[in-house]
């Protein structure tokens, strides 16, 4: 009898044992980040390609609340410059050109505080652009690009980090596919950057799209087109099925948006044009797996207008307007948001600057705009299928919306323009 | 006349004219003995006593007393030709002399010596000649108390005979000078017959001539007086190119002897030092005896009748056997004094073959540790380089894990750090020998718990290689959790003294020691000793109270041992919560094969072994309790007890279950299949013990966080931080989250002081800001802010979003290390700065930089006992020192109770031998 108590005894200890789960880290895994402890406001870093041309990047970030900014040359594994500076709810800039003339290289962008934004203008004696700055990604499609004779067409590879990266770049052209196979694996230095000079490399073509997928490390690209008509400097992005642009044809210039589907499949694309005044008209085109189809803005209208790329799947735009005036080229907004930021907007004070909302919706939105940290803001009403045109008085732009909105931004000097996207945001919650 | 013995004539046949000089050496017997030269049937021309002093001149007239041997040399008349040596405590048979003198003009001896019996014992030998080793060192070549069966009875050739009964030519005893009078009676005879044998003359024995020696001269030969003239006696026989080797090796004998010795209850230190003193000072008067030995033979006569190898050693290694079959019986049998055997039969015999067998298997499990030594995962780090800066850390210094702290070290640290001492501060064999000695004694204590039970020789020894190489052992090796081992060995010796110990102040006294020291390496053992009696109350009632009174009151005695550290816990919870969540994932082939054991064991095996298995099975099942608490985040110190526990409890199953298999045709019928079936599965289990047998690491894993901190070597020393899995950071990390801990550790190689984390501190807070700001996207320069708490590499010990969180990070350089994720900080990470920008050398726990001094900014947990100058530097130390060296100023209450503690200890080892000697005496 004793026997059996022990043994049930013993069995009952042996399956509260068993009963005990496992800790939840035993695996030795942690597949997610988990919920770490508050420390305050989060930070965001942005990575600025940079251009190498003949003009001083202008780098510049909005706070809506009180934090640090700095700013980051690097070069060749190594920092060569770095600027900090708190701001109130704002903007900061570093003009670059101060120290460093015409300095080819990219830039990093800190902030101590979210929300934030940045964006660079670049100016010279004669060329103007703006570019935004951009977190990692792992594939970049740049679409959009020519190779002329007398352009100079560059591919910007920037490594912001400390580890070594590589791509492989895929290269499309009226062609099609171009087997360069210098090319299949670009290696790029710590903290450096290099350049890939395509139309060397290609030569003509007029059409030119590019694939940089990151194989190691982190890889920002940009792709570059100084020319006749001026500078015009354009990030990567990632395919998507529906693209606005605020403002697809800047004024005084042909606005050409270029539609390159990387599929498998037809895209079957309608492009809807929108002026100040409205809807401007509706265009449906088809794009072959791997080719890329460009439309003629200026063949619709000579105004400055918008555009909305709806494609059956997903495909990549860019939208190019040169002429007279300049030479400006921009991405697409693939997701409208409510809240925007346009940290380099109306920066330098010799270049005139301009806040650009499509309202895609058909509902007529209520925009307010005003500077960034200002406690005040003017409310414009933009009518569904229109775009306006902000003058909003002061550094930085902060658009809030009752709904989804577009935003760009456009910079205007003497012989050239600059096109550039706002940092869209998520809405604060009250 | 062919009828008369000429020997039993008065009449001039007689070979030799014989004078005996009788030497005083205890010289209460000096009238037996006289006696007995006096019925000598060889008619003595003279006898006359040699030394004694007063009482001795007063026995035997002032004509027949000389002081010395060489007064009586002189002393003797021209006619005698023979000199008969005798001590005074010799009783030489009436036949002795005559045998000497015929037998030894018979082969032509110079000098005869006699068979020496025991006077009390006349059958017992003493000796019958002696050869040496070529360290000098006596062998009989008897066994103890051999008794006389005429079996030596051979003229023979020897290196010497007794000095007990010597007969030596007179011509050859002037020739080498007589006997040396610095040289006590055994070196003396020693020494002198060597002289003889290098002067051309032979030693013979002659078994004929017996004499009964009742060993009071025994009295002169302390060791260190048979050390120093051994040496004298060497240095005045051999060759200098024999000195030239065998003098070294010698003092290297000598040595680890004296070293070797404690273990044996026996101090030679102090002689071993004293007899080469002593031989220093009388250098020159050696020298001169030297020179005055006569030498037709060289060396090689010497060498002629020496036994191979040296005698010291095979008798240390004898006693060490000997020790260890004393450990192995069971007191009953130790008591009855049935251990007293020859080396073969004792190896012969089944407990004994099993121990050896046993022993084995723990140094065949651990010997790839000697060559590679223990790698450090977990706990499993290296001893501190210098001992001494770890005797002082851990007596109220600077605790230096993670980013420091006040707070004592871990006891384990203490008790490495007296094991490192013991091993002349050797830090890479310290664990080594540590987890050696744990795999030995753990075989022995399961077989020495087990034995009483009725369990034989080869099933409890099992048991014990179950115990050492079992799952528990498996477990606590993976994790690195080495100290557990060391808790796990001790317990089952813990258990058989409270339970098996006839005397309870023995019982206590040992079970004290052994608490203290299980409780050093796993604190939670002050306790789980007592809980397992316990459980064996609930299974036999009978001394239950005895057993448990015993092992509680050991436990109370042994808590000073664990201070300061005990006296300055007071945060239970983390002491309870630090560390890795330990965590005993059993698989399903031993659960199912040892609950098989078990319920066989508690369902046919005889009573015993069945209160056994039960008793087993409920250690276990307690054990795994505490040792699968990881999911309740306790840490690893009740993991480890559990999992000791529970290795005790398999233990003690697999051993009632190979004995009741052995005994399954003892019955019939159901019973005997389920013995039988007990029996397979203990069997099987076993054979899984050959997993860690094989590697030989005791299942410690090849490589460790030394090996992948080594590319860290080429800097100076600084921090490293892992991020990740705690389980995977040497001595667990402090969580940031539930998933995902870090932990600080010293580059290029963390020591073990820092297994041990101490609560939170002001840095501890802020590097844990920093790296939860960096990983949660607050902040992209997490190397410009690590660099701050001189925290150089970061390494990441998992996969997922905390190294993409890192590789986002703008100043980290990811270094390509293979099987590791590591980022370099870009900046410089100083542990110690100067105003000037220059780097502080971490020594020890302090720091040493340029001799001028200056004021230094230190990355440790803010503490004003850096510097009398100190200023706190956010959550670090500005100290302005004056020379080139920083040291943390010691607390004086702690560097005090760590003094204590250890006199507790050593009160604790008085203790134990003092009751062992009673019980020897008893």
């Amino acid at each position: 009898m004793k026997r059996v108590l022990i043994g049930v005894l013993a069995a009952v200890t042996a399956l509260a044992a068993w009963a005990l789960p496992a800790p939840e880290a035993a695996t030795g895994v942690v597949p997610e980040l988990p919920e770490l402890p508050e420390t305050g406001q989060r930070a965001a870093v942005w990575f600025c390609p940079g251009v190498d041309s003949e003009v001083d990047p202008i780098l510049t970030a909005s706070l809506v609340s009180p934090g640090l900014v700095g700013f980051t040359l690097p070069a060749d594994g190594d920092i060569l410059d770095a600027f900090q500076t708190r701001i109130e709810p704002g903007v900061g800039d570093w003009d670059v050109g101060d120290g460093l003339l015409f300095h080819p290289g990219p830039s990093i962008v800190e902030t101590s505080t979210i929300p934030s934004g940045a964006a660079v203008v670049y100016r010279g004696p004669v060329q103007v652009a703006v570019d935004g700055c951009y977190t990692p990604a792992k594939e970049w499609f740049i679409a959009g690009a020519t190779a002329g004779p007398a352009e100079t067409v560059t591919l910007r590879l920037f490594n912001p980090l400390l580890e070594q990266a590589r791509v492989t770049l895929q290269v499309i052209t009226e062609f099609g596919f171009e087997p360069l196979l210098d090319l299949e694996s670009v290696s790029i230095g710590p903290r450096d950057w290099e350049d890939v000079p395509l139309g060397l490399v290609l030569g003509t073509r007029e059409q030119l799209a590019v694939q940089v997928t990151v194989t190691e490390g982190v890889v920002i690209p940009s792709l570059s087109i100084s020319g006749p008509n001026g500078l015009a400097v354009w990030p990567g992005e990632s395919p998507s099925a529906t693209w606005e642009f605020p403002l697809a044809q800047v004024a005084g210039t042909a606005g050409t948006i270029s539609i390159w589907n990387p599929g498998t499949e037809d895209a079957d694309v309608t492009i809807e044009l929108m002026g100040r005044q409205g809807p401007v008209g509706l265009f449906d085109l088809v794009v072959r797996p791997g080719r890329e189809e460009r439309f003629d803005v200026s063949s619709a209208t000579s105004l400055e207008a918008a555009a909305v790329v709806r494609s059956s799947v997903a495909v990549v735009a860019a939208i190019r307007s040169e002429g007279a005036a300049g030479n400006a080229a921009s991405t697409g907004v693939a997701r409208p948001a409510a809240r925007w930021l346009v940290p380099g907007h109306a920066v330098v004070s010799d270049l005139a600057s301009f806040v650009f909302v499509l309202n895609s919706g058909d509902d007529p939105v209520q925009v307010q705009a005003g500077p960034v940290g200002a406690e005040s803001k003017a409310t414009v009403n933009v009518p569904g299928h229109a775009i306006v045109r902000l003058n909003v008085d002061g550094r930085g732009a902060d658009i809030v919306a009752s709904a989804p909105v577009s935003v760009a931004w456009a910079v205007v000097g003497e012989a050239d323009v600059g096109l550039g996207l706002g940092v869209p945001l998520a809405v604060q919650e009250p | 006349m062919a009828l008369l013995d000429s020997a039993l004539s008065d009449s001039p046949t007689a070979t030799a004219l014989v004078a005996a000089l009788v030497v005083v050496h205890e010289g209460s017997a000096l009238g037996e003995a006289l006696g007995a030269v006096g019925r000598q049937v060889y008619e003595l021309e003279r006898v006359i006593v040699v030394g004694g002093g007063a009482e001795a001149r007063g026995a035997v007239g002032a004509d027949d007393w000389v002081s010395t041997v060489a007064e009586g040399l002189e002393a003797l008349g021209s006619d005698i030709s023979h000199v008969w040596l005798v001590h005074d405590d010799s009783l030489p048979r009436p036949d002795a002399l005559r045998a000497l003198v015929h037998e030894g003009g018979r082969v032509g001896a110079e000098l005869v010596g006699s068979k020496i019996l025991r006077a009390g014992h006349p059958g017992m030998l003493e000796s019958v000649g002696l050869a040496t080793d070529v360290f000098e060192v006596p062998a009989t070549g008897l066994d103890f108390g051999e008794q006389d069966q005429e079996q030596y009875d051979v003229l023979r050739d020897v290196a010497f005979v007794a000095g007990s009964s010597i007969l030596v030519n007179r011509v050859m005893l002037e020739r080498v000078g007589g006997p040396d009078p610095l040289l006590e009676p055994v070196m003396g005879a020693l020494d002198l017959c060597q002289r003889v044998r290098l002067a051309g003359g032979r030693v013979v024995v002659v078994p004929s001539a017996e004499v009964l020696h009742d060993g009071s001269c025994a009295a002169e030969s302390k060791h260190w007086r048979l050390e120093a003239g051994r040496l004298r006696a060497m240095l005045k026989a051999y060759s200098p190119l024999t000195l030239l080797w065998v003098v070294p090796f010698n003092f290297i004998l000598g040595l680890l002897e004296a070293i070797i010795s404690p273990l044996f209850g026996r101090w030679r230190l102090f002689a071993f030092l004293r007899a080469w003193l002593w031989n220093l000072v009388r250098l020159p008067s050696t020298i001169g005896a030297r020179r005055r030995v006569e030498r037709i033979h060289q060396d090689d006569e010497l060498f002629r009748f020496q036994v191979r190898g040296s005698t010291r050693l095979t008798s240390l290694s004898q006693q060490v056997a000997d020790k260890a079959i004393r450990l192995a019986e069971s007191e009953r049998i130790r008591s009855l004094g049935h251990f007293v055997e020859t080396s073969q039969e004792t190896v012969r015999r089944p407990v004994v073959a099993s121990l050896l067998g046993g022993v084995g298997f723990a140094l065949l499990a651990t010997r790839q540790l000697w060559a590679d030594g223990v790698a450090s995962v977990g706990y499993a780090l290296p001893p501190a380089a210098s001992v001494a800066a770890a005797l002082g850390a851990y007596g109220g210094g600077w605790n230096p894990a993670g980013l420091g702290s006040p707070e004592p070290l871990r006891p384990v640290v203490g008790a490495v750090s007296l094991v490192q001492v013991a091993l002349f501060g050797s830090g890479s064999i310290a664990l080594v020998a540590i987890l050696v000695g744990a795999a030995v004694i753990g075989v022995i204590g399961v077989a020495r718990l087990l034995g009483p039970f009725g369990v034989r020789p080869v099933a409890r020894y099992a048991a014990g290689v179950f115990l050492i190489a079992g799952p528990a052992a498996r477990l606590l090796a993976g994790d690195g959790v080495w100290h557990g081992i060391v808790a796990m060995a001790v317990l089952p010796w813990l258990l058989s003294v409270a339970m098996h110990r006839r005397r309870t102040i023995a019982a206590v006294a040992v079970s004290a020691l052994l608490t203290a020291v299980a409780a050093a390496f796993v604190p939670l053992m002050l306790v789980v000793p007592s809980a397992a009696l316990i459980l064996w109350a609930l299974v036999e009632p009978a001394n239950g109270l005895r057993n448990v009174g015993r092992s509680v009151t050991g436990a109370v005695l042994a808590i000073p041992a664990l201070f300061p550290w005990l006296g300055a816990l007071d945060d239970l919870e983390f002491f309870f919560t630090s560390g890795p969540d330990f965590y005993w994932s059993a698989t399903p082939w031993v659960t199912v094969m040892v609950a098989v054991v078990a319920a066989g064991g508690l369902a046919a095996a005889p009573r015993p072994l069945a209160q056994l298995s039960g008793w087993g099975a409920l250690l276990l099942g307690g054990g795994a309790v505490l040792a699968r608490t990881g999911s309740f985040d306790w840490g690893t110190d009740p993991g480890a007890a559990g999992m000791a526990l529970a290795g005790v409890g398999m233990a003690i199953i697999i051993g009632s279950g190979l004995e009741a298999g052995a005994r399954a045709f003892d019955i019939g019928g159901v019973g005997r299949y389920i013995r039988l079936v007990g029996l397979v599965a203990a069997v099987l289990l076993l054979l899984g013990t050959i997993t860690v047998a094989i590697p030989g690491r005791l299942g410690f894993p090849s490589k460790g966080v030394v090996e992948t901190l080594s590319f860290t070597a080429e800097a100076p020393p600084g921090r490293a931080v892992f991020i990740g899995d705690e389980a995977l950071m040497p001595g667990g990390g402090r969580q940031l989250t539930p998933e995902v801990s870090y932990r600080v550790v010293a580059t290029p190689e963390p020591r073990l002081w820092e297994a041990w984390l101490a609560p939170e501190r002001l840095g501890d807070d802020a590097i844990a800001s920093v790296l939860s700001s960096a990983l949660s996207g607050g902040s992209f320069r997490l190397g410009e802010e690590l660099a701050t708490f001189g925290v150089g590499w970061i390494l990441a010990t998992g996969p997922g979003s905390v190294v993409d969180a890192l590789d986002a990070q703008l100043d980290l350089l990811p270094l390509a290390i293979p099987d590791t994720i590591v980022y370099q900080v870009e900046i410089p990470a100083l542990r110690a700065v100067d105003e000037s920008g220059a780097d502080w050398i971490l020594n020890g726990t302090g720091y040493v930089g340029p001799s001028s001094g200056g004021t230094v900014r230190l990355a440790e947990n803010a503490d004003s006992r850096w510097a009398e100058q100190w200023e706190q530097d956010e959550w670090g130390n500005r100290v302005t020192v004056d020379g080139g060296v920083i040291e943390f100023g010691p607390i004086e209450v702690l560097r005090t109770t760590s003094l204590v503690s250890l006199a507790w200890v050593g009160m604790l080892v008085i203790a134990v031998v003092t009751v062992g000697r009673w019980k020897e005496s008893g």
